[in-house]
């Protein structure tokens, strides 16, 4: 924390490169945490950009109530929840004796459904349980980093973590996977 | 040392992380062992934390840290001014101000000025305006589409032929001209 804080006092300071250093820093939690929110790829690409920007714009103005990486994650998260309220996807059907016929035939792909289920059954979530989730175990922030980034106290994130937990057991086990659940 | 079964459940995401101290990793494997709700959950878990993500590529993160520099640096920061200027104009406020009032006072006492003005007073005096720009011109008009009334006007009776020519047509004119240049240069 204390290295982010240096890179932002060189940047304002005047030293570009500081920039750089904090950008590289973070960029690729940042860029994973996008994808995980978005699903797709050139979205995160764009909103790992549009999250750097914001931040840049606005570093004279953060107040280091919280740490650096807090605050990235919440702009992040911001434009995160933007993008996605503004695209909201369509209900995309798939064909079942297709993907029956696959399942039967490729053993990997059996694995591989598995495991892109269990990543799907997320979006069955509420949008602050799913984030909970979302931050503690994907991205590994501790519960108090959470609350910062959510804007809760730790309470209600660890609430909404245990909840998320249990309603994603429950969706899973639902589609048949009871291994997991 | 001793943690609950919430506080296990709590703590599952901090083990996946491997940053758990050493006596609280080793009560959550202990506790492990015993609870199967929470095998479960760190299974679930590991398997969502494992999730790929695609990666972009070398040259997306070579390029992204540049790209921030290069466009932060062409758009001021919205700070900039408030830090590089406000502090340093303060001296200069009251006069700032000054100049601020003069500016604005200008259109009301320009309007003051022309309330006195004899030649705005009424628009309608137009005695006052002054002509010496406007000179007088002849326009020649087009005599051949004008009619034998507006043509007296132009050129009163009593001049030599005036009435027989105006009535002629323009062959008739053409044919008389020929005829008074060969036969009558001189004329009458």
């Amino acid at each position: 924390m204390d290295e982010d804080n240096r890179l932002i006092e060189r940047y304002i300071a005047g030293d570009d490169r500081a920039i750089e250093e904090l950008v590289v820093r973070y960029q690729k939690q940042i860029y994973a945490f996008v994808y995980r929110m978005t699903k797709d790829m050139e979205e995160a690409k764009d909103l790992t950009q549009k999250t750097f920007l914001n931040a840049v714009k606005g570093i004279r103005d953060f107040r280091r109530a919280s740490s650096f990486k807090t605050w990235l994650y919440q702009i992040a998260l911001n434009s995160s929840l933007n993008h996605i309220r503004r695209n909201q996807p369509e209900e995309v059907e798939i064909d079942e004796s297709i993907a029956g016929n696959q399942r039967g035939a490729l053993s990997v792909l059996i694995e591989k459904e598995r495991k892109e289920d269990i990543r799907n059954s997320m979006d069955g979530l509420p949008e602050r349980q799913r984030l909970a989730v979302i931050l503690r175990a994907y991205e590994g922030l501790s519960c108090d980093e959470t609350a910062g980034v959510m804007g809760c106290s730790e309470g209600a994130v660890k609430a909404h973590y245990h909840n998320g937990v249990k309603k994603l057991k429950e969706i899973l086990r639902n589609k048949g996977h009871e291994t997991v659940a | 040392m001793k943690l609950s079964h919430d506080q296990i459940r709590g703590l599952i995401p901090e083990y996946i992380r491997k940053s758990l101290p050493d006596d609280e990793r080793f009560c959550f494997e202990e506790h492990l062992d015993r609870c199967d709700e929470c095998s479960r959950t760190l299974c679930l878990l590991r398997e969502i934390a494992e999730a790929e993500v695609p990666d972009p590529g070398e040259l997306f993160w070579k390029t992204l840290p540049q790209k921030i520099r290069v466009i932060a640096k062409e758009q001021p920061a919205p700070g900039f001014f408030r830090q590089h200027f406000s502090l340093r104009l303060l001296p200069f406020a009251p006069l700032l101000l000054l100049v601020m009032l003069i500016a604005a006072s200008a259109p009301l006492w320009k309007q003051r000025q022309l309330q006195y003005d004899p030649l705005f007073r009424d628009p309608l005096e137009y005695s006052l305006l002054e002509y010496g720009d406007i000179s007088e011109k002849r326009i020649r008009l087009p005599r051949a589409s004008l009619s034998v009334e507006e043509a007296e006007l132009l050129e009163p009776p009593g001049s030599t032929y005036h009435r027989e020519f105006v009535s002629l047509s323009s062959d008739e004119l053409g044919r008389l001209y020929k005829t008074l240049s060969e036969k009558d240069p001189k004329g009458g």
